[in-house]
């Protein structure tokens, strides 16, 4: 019987298995073997390189600038999405009335799609008609208006922005998913022994988070070291490679400009980034004795 | 219970897995009956004229069955590339001929269309393959119109300020002037897509160092170079309108694709738009008030130019199908390019569409008046040069446009812009 049940589950997941295998597993070899050829993606004849395109990848300048960007990214989206997602998930998980309503406002983001959001921001940061400086001329704040996705000063700052609006939601819900597990006992408790809010906040909320904290910002780690759909939609990597991210710089390197070896060598660095901060956050947990 | 439950849920699971893998197969395995194609067709008048035209050659040819696929334009790049690389692309698939076909080409993936060039000359005009034809192979056809670049604007606005459409660059300083001086965009502009501003670039380049300065030094003739006092000329002019501020703000950020500059210009906020004249079929749609005042003029020349003024900017095709080698029916793809694309009628389905049939005599077929001041302006025109980015390779086209953009943006000087044309281009050839 046990056997039977092991089969029929095999059975289950045997599509999805060798669907993840050929698309997520079996691509990170096989990008490594392209990142050592010039090679366009259509030839049969690749040119071996050995590692020529890793000598260029360290001497790529705009690559760098790429690389650059996605930290700033990362750092941003941990720094902003992870307490703003905490702040609204205490915020739906309290009692206040008319709560619900909100609950549902504030998940909306999250449902819709990334080019959705993409094309309303872009009409929102628009420079003559935009909802954005309209707002600025109507308070009497015109000199504030700018054209906020042309300039490469503020054009990742104003992606960054829409970023954390897409992903904040999604933060909102693990949090307060999270928030629903701790006993009620332990708050009451608390206040029993007159523990004001705050200090039941930092001294019972947050510790029993620590696990969900992790988690998120691990998902928030990788999820804006590969991120690449708001950008495509809303700036392409401009204006002058302002918002160039990794993941952007890779496809256009891979389809426009007819690069795949090269392409692949920034997937492959991409990867091995990724791998790498992954497992440091993860050893990081372990030391602490939390599971992430 | 339990087990037949799982029993039935296994099956339907198996069976849904087939099908798809059954799909899957249906795709990829069009038998000698059926031709596949691509295009990027998926708005305006084109779709049902190109499936119509396919429905008459299906009824003129029974027993083959032709599937138009339309594809969004920038999801076909990568569809079509990837298609390319698995050695299973449509049997006739579109493209806009210049670096990007050649690198197909090159893969020895395109079959050429020699066989019915001669009957094709009959209907088209010979410069209409150009952007197709490499070391005297021809591989595809037109299948749309024929595209320039021209200033469009406003006659109402003109005659407010009593502007005329400027014929040299003074002119044309003077009238952004007195746009600007009366609360007035003088130049609509969405550079984001990067390709809009290009066109600035192009033209200045045409204007002062002539249409063979581009050429020779793509092709490295003697004395050719990106770095000729041309295009450092072509450069300042530039970025002298950047400085003018006649271009509106935030322009670098703003999206040609959702027509964030034609929205300037329907309301009368900005007063010229340098675009393509599919930017005709744009407003018709968009904003049919704004059509009964718009007109065009050429890009002006400048003083000391060696430029000729009818000189164009833009494709004589513009869109082209070819046939890929993997194509089991070619005879068949060959015979729907001879007989149905550019056949009478869809000539004049074309014309009445806003689209300047590449044929001869264009301008007969024409009723439209801006259209066919297009027509005629190609008629006239000494040399149409294709956009840079669509005619050079891929990654060297892809620089060019990152450099315009940095030149509108004034991040990179005119000397430091064509700096790194130049050294692109001593790069490509090192490849070969």
């Amino acid at each position: 019987m046990k056997k039977h049940d092991f089969l029929a589950a095999l059975l289950f997941v045997l599509p999805a298995l060798l669907i993840y295998f050929f698309y997520f597993i079996y691509p990170i070899p096989v990008s490594g073997y392209y990142s050592l050829f010039r090679w366009n993606g259509i030839s049969p004849h690749k040119q071996y390189l050995g590692f020529g395109n890793w000598i260029r990848l360290a001497q790529d300048e705009l690559f760098w600038k790429s690389f650059a960007n996605n930290l700033i990214l990362v750092v941003a989206s941990i720094v902003i999405q992870l307490p703003m997602g905490l702040a609204l998930g205490l915020l739906v998980s309290s009692r206040l009335k008319g709560i619900r309503v909100f609950k549902l406002l504030y998940f909306i983001p999250m449902m819709l799609s990334a080019v959705a959001i993409g094309i309303t921001w872009k009409f929102i940061y628009e420079p003559s008609y935009g909802l954005l400086n309209a707002l600025f001329r109507i308070v009497g704040l015109g000199a504030l208006a700018r054209g906020w996705l042309g300039e490469p000063a503020l054009a990742l700052a104003a992606v960054i922005a829409t970023i954390c609006w897409e992903f904040i939601p999604f933060y909102m819900v693990i949090f307060a998913a999270a928030l629903a597990g701790i006993s009620q006992e332990l708050i009451e408790a608390a206040y029993i022994d007159g523990a004001s809010p705050s200090v039941t906040f930092f001294r019972i909320t947050l510790p029993l988070l620590k696990g969900t904290i992790r988690t998120a910002a691990i998902l928030s780690l990788t999820g804006s070291l590969k991120y690449f759909g708001l950008i495509y939609v809303m700036t392409e990597g401009g204006p002058n490679h302002a918002t160039e991210l990794l993941a952007t710089y890779m496809y256009k390197q891979a389809f426009t400009s007819f690069s795949m070896g090269y392409g692949s060598t920034v997937a492959v660095f991409m990867f091995l980034i990724s791998f790498l901060l992954t497992v440091v956050v993860l050893r990081m947990g372990k030391k602490e004795g939390v599971y992430a | 219970m339990k087990k037949s439950c799982l029993l039935l849920l296994c099956c339907v699971f198996l069976l849904s897995a087939m099908l798809v893998f059954a799909t899957a197969q249906k795709e990829t395995t069009a038998g000698k009956g059926k031709l596949v194609m691509w295009d990027v067709q998926t708005t305006g008048v084109l779709p049902p004229i190109i499936d119509q035209t396919g429905q008459e050659f299906m009824k003129a040819n029974p027993g083959i069955e032709l599937e138009i696929v339309h594809i969004q334009n920038d999801p076909f790049k990568t569809k079509l590339k990837v298609a390319m690389g698995a050695g299973t692309p449509p049997d006739i698939f579109h493209n806009w001929g210049g670096g990007p076909l050649k690198e197909y080409i090159d893969s020895g993936m395109v079959a050429t269309i020699d066989e019915i060039k001669a009957d094709l000359l009959k209907t088209y005009i010979p410069a209409s393959f150009d952007p197709v034809t490499f070391d005297g192979k021809t591989y595809g056809a037109a299948y749309t119109g024929l595209t320039g670049v021209f200033f469009f604007y406003r006659k109402d606005l003109f005659a407010e300020y009593g502007l005329a459409p400027p014929k040299t660059q003074q002119e044309f300083l003077d009238m952004g002037d007195t746009l600007k001086a009366n609360g007035v965009v003088p130049i609509t502009l969405a550079n984001k897509t990067k390709w809009p501003g290009s066109f600035f670039y192009m033209y200045l380049a045409d204007r002062y160092g002539g249409a063979n300065m581009f050429l020779d030094a793509l092709y490295r003739k003697p004395g050719g170079s990106f770095e000729s006092r041309g295009y450092i000329q072509a450069g300042q002019a530039l970025q002298d309108l950047v400085k003018r501020g006649f271009f509106p703000a935030g322009f670098n950020g703003m999206d040609e694709d959702t027509g964030q500059s034609r929205m300037l210009i329907y309301s009368k906020k900005a007063g010229v738009h340098l675009m393509g004249n599919w930017f005709v079929g744009q407003a018709t749609k968009e904003s049919p008030e704004t059509m009964a005042e718009l007109d065009l003029f050429n890009f002006p020349t400048v003083e000391g130019g060696k430029g000729d003024p009818t000189d164009l900017i833009g494709s004589p095709g513009q869109n082209y199908y070819s046939i890929a080698v993997t194509c089991k029916n070619k005879p068949m793809a060959l015979k729907f390019l001879k007989d149905f694309i550019m056949s009478p009628s869809y000539i004049q389905s074309l014309a009445k569409s806003g689209y300047v049939p590449p044929v001869k005599n264009a301008s007969t077929y024409v009723q439209d008046p801006i259209m066919k001041k297009v027509a005629l302006a190609f008629e006239a025109a000494a040399h149409v040069q294709v956009y840079y980015d669509q005619f050079l390779p891929p990654a060297m086209g892809e620089l060019h446009k990152d450099l315009v953009q940095a030149l509108f943006g004034l991040s990179i000087t005119p000397e430091e812009a064509a700096r790194r044309h130049e050294q692109a281009i001593i790069e490509e050839t090192k490849k070969k």
